[in-house]
């Protein structure tokens, strides 16, 4: 009893201010042993939800890992041909492709390699290929047709003549704005000047804003070469039997592909010319042999090469934005599922705990203490899930992509676990982080409903005989 | 309320001690939809620093909300409550959670220990907020600890603890801040006869070494010889005020079970729980 005389009453009652973090802490964390069930049902939301976001992101790393290997490598080839497979491997994308029929070369050899593309793409699993005669109004028709009927990728063998007309062109135009691909296979009538240009003003900047076609063009000779080079500047990626063309090419400042053409999101990896690799021919049947192809004679093959490279390419454009868009979907909806479930096991531990809270604060606590209470509490259950979460989730997608990634060298028959080599180890480090601390945000802005509900509660509530 | 005035004039006779809780024709009034329910209905009482006043009444009577409000867990719709002088409704939160810390020591019917936390730790809890250091707060809180009994077992958890103990450390809890008055909600409620013998004498040992005012609310025939006073709540207003020794409590005998005899003489007057 303060017995001093002549102090007003009121100022002899002070404030309370002392809110002891340790306190709050040493409840929590013993709060969480003993109601280890309910912490453990807290936590299994938050372990998926970071085994999910982790596994998808590990994977991701080791694919990206994959493809930042150099060409210089010796594992180069084997690593390309473990991506291609797998691109193959994992698309689900179907793509449609019509091939034009005929080119402007009476080469009755050119109706036959029409056949072949069709035949090589329709050997691959997804994929649908059909061909169409080289008249105009088909083209025309075939373009602005509805989704279902209109191709995905368009494959013409140079030029013909026959689509050399403005309208076809402006149809070929709109076809490629809308995101088509339009692939002109063989340099026949490109370099005519006035159908090159035409035509080949869809090729270079006919689509703009982010999206990139993809175009190629064989060429059969040095003398199309050059002349190819002069009209579409930096923008044709030749492939070429002829090493002496392509060395041509290099040294005017271009850039050729010798028998192999890589196509990745927007880039393209290629092997450089140079004298030396010239001379090396070893990486280059690396490559086709792991690609089952046993010999390059034959210009038949040489086509069918060049399509399911290019096939390669798009699948894994298509399926890359389609995957991306579609993953971020999944990933975002299961986090918001893991937040409404914490909030609500929450919710419940604050109603049955009503009498402790209520203790407290007769005790002496304040309305910010219980708050940081259960964001303490939550914290620690999310700084555990994600760790759980992270390491499993890593797991997973580890060993899935040792397995993915391991590969047999034809030739020797030595295994290589690619995953080990090329182990993402900072990446990785990188999404372990984001991981640990999207998991402890998310239990925090989980908890924060209920730990506001916790510390509104009145101390009378303690006193009840009953919940 | 005539009555009322009668028996403030009567508690006045009590002036040589300071008065630490004072009500003022305290109303409330619960507002159920369209209905209102006036559940205290103008009530004042004085209590003086270091008596030993029991609540009296009937489940309803207004017993237990005006013991929330003299133990600063409610405020009146009408009235004033003054705890050392103090209009407890002017108080902002911090204020009040000052006087909860160290002004007023609470008890109740379920004991509320914390789960997770040992008897010291519990005992020590309110010292913590209090501001004082580790080592005070163990010195002190062992010291409470032995008053009361169960100084061995002062890392046992509650749930390692009888009823009657629990409520032995929930004593000890609420005298940690060396409190002016200790406010107690049915403290027997939940134990049987004995034990409930035992925690009323600690109570009176309390009031009467510590000189710390104790308030009940209670049903428990028990309390009426600890009491210095009791105070009769019938239907939200003061029916009645007693002093211990104008109590007639007629001890008679049933097989020589003095208990028994008590109930059985006020069956009349109350409503057992």
């Amino acid at each position: 009893m303060d017995d001093r005389v002549g102090v007003p009453a009121r100022s002899r009652i002070g404030r309370q201010i002392v809110l002891p973090s340790s306190k709050a802490f040493e409840i929590a964390w013993k709060g969480i042993r003993i109601r280890i069930w309910r912490s453990l049902i807290t936590m299994s939301g938050i372990i998926l939800a970071i085994a999910f976001l982790m596994s998808v992101w590990t994977a991701g790393g080791f694919t990206g890992a994959m493809r930042r290997v150099k060409p210089e490598d010796e594992l180069y080839p084997l690593v390309q041909g473990v991506l291609e497979s797998e691109a193959l491997a994992s698309g689900s994308v179907g793509l449609h492709f019509v091939v034009v029929e005929g080119g402007s070369s009476a080469d009755s050899g050119a109706i036959t390699a029409s056949a072949s593309i069709r035949d090589s793409l329709n050997s691959m699993p997804g994929f649908r290929a059909e061909l169409a005669p080289p008249d105009a109004q088909a083209v025309i028709d075939l373009v602005a047709a509805g989704e279902d009927v209109r191709p995905d990728v368009m494959i013409t063998e140079g030029v013909p003549a026959s689509l050399a007309g403005q309208e076809v062109v402006a149809a070929l135009r709109r076809f490629v704005e809308d995101g088509g691909f339009l692939l002109v296979y063989g340099a026949a009538g490109l370099d005519k000047a006035g159908t090159g240009e035409a035509f080949g003003g869809l090729l270079p900047g006919a689509v703009e804003g982010g999206s990139f076609a993809v175009r190629g063009a064989e060429v059969e000779s040095s003398g199309q070469l050059g002349a190819l080079w002069g009209n579409f500047p930096e923008t044709t990626l030749p492939v070429t039997s002829g090493v002496a063309g392509a060395e041509a090419l290099a040294s005017q400042g271009g850039r050729a592909v010798v028998w192999g053409l890589r196509l990745g999101k927007g880039r393209v990896a290629w092997y450089p010319v140079t004298a030396e690799s010239a001379a090396e021919p070893d990486q280059l049947s690396w490559f086709l042999r792991s690609q089952g192809i046993e010999s390059t004679e034959g210009a038949d093959k040489r086509r069918s090469l060049l399509v399911r490279l290019v096939a390669y390419g798009c699948r894994e454009r298509f399926a890359g934005e389609q995957t991306d868009v579609r993953g971020t979907w999944l990933v975002g909806l299961s986090l918001m599922v893991c937040v409404v479930g914490i909030t609500n096991a929450m919710l419940m531990s604050v109603t049955e705990r009503f009498r402790e809270i209520g203790t407290m604060k007769c005790l002496g606590a304040l309305d910010r203490f219980i708050v940081k209470l259960f964001l303490i509490e939550s914290s620690l259950q999310g700084v555990a899930g994600s760790l759980v979460g992270a390491v499993i989730g890593f797991a997973l997608a580890f060993l899935r992509a040792l397995f993915t990634f391991h590969v047999k060298d034809p030739e020797t028959g030595k295994g290589y676990w690619l995953a080990i080599r090329f182990f993402p180890g900072t990446a990785l480090l990188g999404w372990w982080g984001i991981a640990l601390v999207t998991g402890v945000a998310l239990t925090i802005v989980a908890a924060i409903y209920p730990a506001i509900r916790a510390a509104r509660m009145e101390p009378v509530q303690a006193m009840r005989a009953e919940a | 309320m005539s009555e009322a005035a009668t028996q403030t004039a009567e508690v006045s006779d009590y002036g040589e001690q300071p008065v630490v809780v004072r009500t003022k024709n305290v109303r409330k009034i619960y507002r159920m939809g369209s209905v209102e329910v006036h559940a205290l209905k103008g009530i004042s009482v004085e209590i003086a620093s270091g008596e030993y006043i029991s609540i009296m009444g009937p489940s309803g009577s207004g017993k237990t909300t005006l013991f929330n409000m003299i133990g600063a867990l409610d405020k009146p719709s009408e009235g004033q409550v003054y705890i050392d002088e103090v209009d407890v409704a002017q108080l902002d939160a911090y204020e009040l959670a000052w006087l909860r810390c160290r002004k007023v020591g609470y008890i109740f019917q379920t004991f509320n220990l914390i789960p997770v936390m040992s008897a010291l730790e519990n005992v020590t809890l309110p010292m913590t907020f209090a501001g004082m250091t580790t080592d005070e707060a163990r010195d002190k809180g062992m010291g409470l600890l032995d008053e009361v009994g169960l100084a061995e077992r002062y890392d046992h958890k509650p749930f390692e603890l009888s009823g009657g103990q629990q409520q032995r450390v929930a004593i000890a809890r609420a005298m940690a801040n060396s409190p002016s008055i200790i406010l107690a909600d049915e403290p027997t409620g939940n134990l049987d006869l004995a034990t409930g013998k035992e925690i009323i004498q600690l109570l009176g040992e309390m009031n009467r070494h510590e000189h710390v005012t104790i308030i009940t609310a209670t049903h428990d025939i028990k309390m009426l010889a600890a009491s210095d006073r009791i105070i009769w709540i019938r239907d939200g207003q003061l029916a009645k005020i007693e002093r211990r020794e104008d109590l007639d409590i007629e001890v008679g005998a049933i097989g020589g079970d003095t208990e028994g005899g008590v109930e059985a003489s006020l069956r009349g007057t109350d409503e057992e729980k």
